[in-house]
């Protein structure tokens, strides 16, 4: 009887394992493979050991993509929320609405947990923080600083990675590899407001740099100026904004040739009416907003064939860039 | 005596063969002392600790997660390590214990490095502390099924890592380590009869209680610190009594951290504000009435069974008092806070002395040290609340050294009437 007890502990131990791994092993091999772009970040907290911090856009989710029966419930932390993911045709996700069920029929979605409790009221900013569990990438001791000097540092030039995730049906997100974006952004500051400037120079004028950083020539539909580009509010911001510069809708593109290592840089002069907000029924110049409200500029129209999105860091309107 | 059992095991034959007794009376002389499990630090060391280390290199090994090597093989690595492990641990059993033991321990170090390259490889980033819980669970079924000390000392230490980790990373209150420590741990202590497991499990659940208890409510831990330690002891003075030299061993050795958390809750409680803050428990949710009541009701039960078999002493009517001390504010809500403070100081006071005098009188070294720490502690935390002038400060440690002093030199003394009087 001893012995078929101790034989029954020792199975326990090997099969726990190898439960373990299977079960990650038939998601890798069977899941559905999404591609998730990871956020462009201070690269200084990255790196724990050797292992990179990840954080995603749909790391911080705005509440207004919660089910309208969750929407004013208190949230738990370590709640399990399933977030559905729409997919683009390069196999990127964004993600779609967030629910406390499994969505139903065949609808892509990941499961993950809320990080912290979270109520709506005034105060709170309306963000849902959620871990998905693939937030750590491992990697071969040494190789951590090759990565983190290719996604580059604070006022240098940064190339976005792509995580390749494989999805299980109840909504397991496993990491599978990583991939490198094809166009490295690099966003400066080019002139800051005095502290107590007048309104018609409360912003920032700001400067963007894009850059192919891959080793193809790759062609971009460009509109005149800025106008292929837009202004979108991050995490913090009590509600999403999203700006366009006026009359841009009726432009056309003309494609641009980057052959690798080709860059050109665009200006954002934030204190152009345009970059207005409403804000407590006035419209206000960005640098006048809260500290909460924070922006990135975003390629409109990527084509099919590339590699990611052309996201710059978060900015708020005085300059100060993450 | 260290190991008066195995010396009686030598000598009981002789005495029987010379007449002097009889093989029931051997019989019942053996039973009065049971046998101590000595733990072996030297194979310990060799051994088990040996086993850890070699069990932490392999986790560090396939920390450098090399690039070249595939997951497939990973996996094949550390699973054929550890089956091959089990299997020698397994053939080992019979004819080498200790060798088996050690490569068992070995075994279960593998399985932990398992579960954090299975992590690495699949990128896992998910609730951390699982990966202890997980691990500390196959190291509780070895240890029962084997049975095996090292794996018991290991699956503490691993409970431990995993409370901790929820407790201060993820602010979880987690009263399912208190669950693991009473049905899994404390039954092996009979069942290893192990005097250092017994401690080593009973400090553990301590440490449990104050964290859960501490997540819910800080003011809920030293009520319910107090009240288990009330448990722990009045349990021990009733297996005194029993029979069993085993089963009163175990109540003794379980008591001992029971003793400490007691003298540091009255010693907390000794300071006005801090017991301002700690007594009053709130009782917001119903785990909070839980954790406060069923000691409080254990104890009482223990004290009423003491009272009704007459097995008391003055030490149990000063648990009791303290208990029924400390859980009145929260029960009738009044805390007259001076009152408290100079009661829990005189109960700390009269603790030490009798601590002393008991050491003293009966040449105990073990309890005067506790009693002139308790004493000393005590004097050195009032001394700049009761004492103004250096005069009265000077004169309450000479006061302490000349108590300490003659102490000490009663305590010789005894000590060498003793030696005298034995044969």
């Amino acid at each position: 009887m001893k012995k078929f007890f101790l034989i029954a502990a020792i199975f326990f131990q090997l099969s726990a394992l190898l439960w373990m791994a299977l079960s990650r092993e038939y998601v890798v091999q069977t899941g559905k493979v999404v591609k998730i772009q990871t956020a462009p970040v201070d690269p200084r907290d990255l790196f724990r050991g050797d292992f990179v911090r990840l954080d995603y856009d749909l790391s911080s989710l705005p509440a207004s993509l919660l089910e309208p029966h969750l929407a004013d419930r208190k949230l738990k932390k370590g709640q399990v929320l399933y977030v559905t993911l729409q997919q683009d045709s390069r196999e990127l996700v964004k993600a779609g609405s967030v629910s406390d069920s499994r969505p139903d029929g065949n609808v892509l979605f990941v499961r993950g947990r809320l990080l912290s409790d979270w109520v709506r009221n005034k105060y709170n900013a309306s963000t849902l923080s959620v871990k998905y569990g693939i937030e750590q990438y491992f990697v071969e001791q040494g190789k951590g600083i090759a990565i983190e000097n290719r996604r580059g540092r604070r006022n240098e030039l940064q190339t976005p990675m792509i995580m390749q995730v494989a999805l299980s049906d109840s909504g397991t997100a496993i990491i599978k590899e990583h991939e490198w974006g094809d166009f490295g952004v690099k966003l400066t500051v080019k002139s800051q407001p005095e502290r107590d400037a007048d309104i018609s120079v409360a912003s920032a004028v700001l400067q963007l740099e894009i850059k192919n950083v891959s080793q193809r020539k790759l062609t971009l539909p460009l509109k005149p100026d800025t106008c292929s580009f837009r202004m979108q509010s991050i995490k913090t911001a009590p509600e999403k904004l999203v700006l366009h510069k006026e009359n841009c809708d009726q432009l056309s593109s003309e494609n641009e040739v980057f052959n690798p290592g080709d860059s050109r840089i665009f200006t954002f002069d934030l204190n152009q009416p345009h970059w207005h907000v409403w804000y407590k029924n006035e419209l206000t110049p960005m640098g006048k907003l809260p500290w909460g409200y924070r922006f990135r500029l975003v390629y409109e129209e990527p084509p099919e064939y590339l590699n990611g999105d052309i996201v710059s860091q978060a900015f708020h309107g005085r300059g100060q860039i993450d | 005596m260290k190991n008066p059992h195995a010396w009686l095991k030598k000598e009981l034959p002789h005495w029987i063969q010379d007449g002097v007794i009889d093989s029931e009376q051997a019989g019942q002389i053996l039973s009065r002392y049971p046998e101590r499990h000595s733990l072996s630090w030297g194979k310990i060391l060799i051994s088990g600790f040996g086993a850890i280390m070699v069990g932490l290199g392999v986790i560090l090994l396939f920390a450098y997660n090399w690039d070249a090597m595939g997951r497939f093989s990973k996996m094949s690595v550390i699973l054929g390590a550890l089956a091959i492990t089990h299997f020698f641990a397994f053939r080992t059993r019979l004819g080498n214990h200790h060798l088996s033991e050690s490569l068992f321990i070995l075994a279960t170090m593998l399985f932990g490095a398992g579960i954090w390259l299975v992590a690495q490889i699949y990128h896992i980033d998910e609730h951390y502390p699982n990966a202890f819980l997980l691990w500390g669970f196959a190291a509780l079924l070895l240890a029962w099924v084997l049975p095996s000390l090292p794996q018991a000392i290991l699956t503490v230490g691993l409970v431990m890592i995993w409370h901790f980790s929820e407790a201060l990373d993820f602010d979880f209150a987690t009263h399912h380590a208190l669950v693991l420590i009473l049905i899994g741990l404390f039954p092996l202590i009979w069942r290893l009869q192990s005097p250092i497991l017994a401690r080593l499990v009973s400090a553990s659940f301590f440490v449990s209680l104050g964290l859960a208890t501490a997540t819910v409510d800080e003011r809920l831990s030293a009520s319910v610190l107090l009240l288990v330690a009330a448990c722990l002891i009045f349990f021990s003075f009733w297996s005194a009594s029993q029979a069993n030299g085993w089963f009163s061993h175990t109540g003794q050795e379980l008591a001992k951290p029971a003793w400490l958390v007691f003298a540091g809750m009255l010693f907390l409680m000794s300071f006005g504000d801090i017991s301002d803050d700690l007594i009053r428990v709130r009782f917001n949710e119903p785990v909070e009435s839980l954790y406060f009541y069923l000691p409080l009701i254990l104890s009482q039960l223990l004290f009423l069974w003491l009272m009704l078999k007459r097995q008391f002493s003055i030490i149990t009517f000063v648990v009791e008092f303290s208990v029924l001390l400390v859980v009145a504010p929260s029960i009738f809500d009044i805390y007259p806070v001076h009152l408290y403070t100079l009661i829990f100081n005189l109960l700390l006071l009269g603790l030490s002395i009798g601590l002393i005098y008991q050491g003293s009188h009966y040449a105990d070294a073990r309890k005067m040290v506790w009693g002139s720490l308790i004493f000393t502690v005590l004097v050195f935390a009032r001394y700049t609340d009761l004492f103004d002038s250096l005069i009265s400060r000077a004169l309450a440690f000479l006061i302490v050294g000349a108590v300490l002093f003659f102490a000490g030199t009663v305590l010789n003394r005894n000590r060498n009437r003793d030696r005298q009087d034995s044969p």
